[in-house]
């Protein structure tokens, strides 16, 4: 410190610190000073912190769902996040939901493929009741269509209770699909044990093929729509998709043969 | 601790007045702004005008455009006045140093500026600088020195900042400045013929 007190009074700077004590220069500080002081006013940071807090806000709004659905957070936050993001959401699915209708299931609204849907017989209408039942269940109009869907056929309960519904039921158990022996499209089935028989049997025997029906109809219900078979009508059971083998297999070639000739 | 108003300013006005002065001006106050500038501005300008003596620097736009930097800034600095006037002397360094370096840049051969009427800056600083022979030869001898040490003793003795300030400014610790201020000083009255001795 003396050092320092020794620097400063050192007589070779006496003139020197003169000269800077002297007051000089203007007595007011210039306009342009002035200018800068008031330009420089806390505006520019209020509009920094604005930007800055929005930039921050929506970078927190965009990352912090993606984060918590990759699951990179702790699960309190996590929890928190997908509440704050669902009560956000709720409005705006009002909203959509308002503007975009969710359009109704068939059961629901009288479309014309309702309408124009094949009545169906009192014999079938048990195992009918079943796959409406399982497939659409009567939603109210109000809730979302995601929550509403059911969870599976298995969950449904049946109307009422008939063998058609506990083979269904049973194959459902299984794994298998049901659809097939209620789609109107069984007369295939027919076909296809007309097939078998008839192929046993190679001869066209009408009686064995209306047996392999009548065995059809026995394991499913007659088909929606479809014509009852005649009781005799073995030209039908045995011409549909039954192949007849031809008496001398070059027949027809031999006729070729002979046309040539 | 550096004393305010040894007789430069015009207005009587305490360290503690100071203090005030200067936590106004950082709210927005311009009267006190205006307070820090009358109380600095003076010391400032001979300090520039020391510093840049005899060369093309324009003394008077460096001290001005410390001031809008200043009055830019003030709100943003963060501590007391003596910390206020470190932080003004240094603003006023590094524009120093930014003239110079702009002038290495722009330099242009004699013809030209003969046309362009331009006057070398060193010219009007001679002319404006109204001070007696001996200041002028002391600062002349001073400016000779080493530019760390000619640094250093200008703030010291015309900025009449402490060596903590001095240390702040230039950048380097207290004892570094004492060394700086002390080799300066010998070879000062080595170069003065110790005829102050």
């Amino acid at each position: 410190m003396s050092k320092e007190m020794n620097f400063g009074d050192d007589p070779i700077f006496k003139e020197l610190r003169k000269f800077s004590n002297e007051a000089t220069g203007p007595e007011s500080m210039p306009a342009e000073i002035f200018e800068a002081f008031r330009s420089a006013k806390p505006k520019r940071a209020r509009k920094k912190w604005l930007t800055g807090s929005v930039f921050g806000i929506l970078f927190a709004a965009i990352a912090l769902p993606s984060l918590s659905y990759a699951g990179v957070l702790p699960d309190p936050i996590a929890r928190v996040v997908e509440r704050v993001a669902h009560v956000i959401a709720a409005p705006v699915r009002v909203i959509t939901n308002a503007v975009n209708p969710v359009p109704a299931t068939p059961t629901m609204s009288p479309s014309p493929i309702a309408t124009t849907s094949p009545t169906l017989d009192s014999n079938t209408s048990s195992t009918s009741n079943v796959t409406t039942n399982s497939t659409t269940p009567t939603p109210s109009p109000t809730h979302a269509p995601v929550t509403n869907v059911p969870s599976g056929p298995v969950k449904s309960k049946p109307v009422a209770p008939s063998p058609d519904a506990d083979t269904n039921a049973k194959s459902e158990k299984e794994g298998r699909n049901s659809t097939p022996t209620n789609l109107p499209s069984s007369k295939s089935e027919e076909v296809n044990h007309g097939k078998s028989e008839g192929a046993k049997n190679s001869g066209g025997n009408a009686e064995h093929s209306n047996e392999g029906e009548n065995k059809s109809k026995a394991t499913s219900p007659a088909p929606i729509g479809s014509k009852p078979a005649p009781p005799n009508a073995p030209a039908e059971s045995e011409g549909r998709g039954t192949i007849v083998p031809e008496k001398g297999g070059k027949s027809s070639n031999s006729e070729e043969k002979s046309n040539k000739e | 601790m550096r004393e305010p108003n040894k007789g430069n300013s015009r207005f009587a006005v305490s360290e503690s007045d100071l203090e005030a002065a200067l936590k106004a001006a950082q709210s927005g106050d311009e009267m006190a702004f205006a307070t820090l500038w009358r109380e600095n501005n003076s010391r400032l300008t001979k300090f520039v005008q020391s510093r840049t003596y005899k060369s093309d620097l324009d003394f008077e736009e460096i001290v001005s455009e410390t001031w809008l930097n200043v009055a830019r800034d003030v709100r943003k600095f963060k501590g007391d006045y003596s910390g206020f006037t470190a932080w003004v002397y240094s603003i006023a360094r590094n524009r120093i140093v930014d003239a110079s370096r702009k002038r290495d840049r722009t330099i242009r051969p004699q013809e030209e500026l003969e046309e362009a009427f331009w006057i070398p800056s060193g010219q009007n600083i001679e002319k404006d600088f109204e001070a007696d022979e001996g200041v002028k030869k002391i600062i002349e001898e001073i400016n000779k020195l080493p530019s760390a040490q000619a640094e250093v003793l200008m703030l010291r003795v015309i900025g009449d900042l402490s060596v903590e300030d001095v240390a702040k400014i230039v950048k380097k610790n207290a004892n570094s400045v004492r060394v700086l201020a002390h080799r300066g000083l010998t070879s000062l009255k080595e170069a003065m013929g110790g005829a102050h001795e």
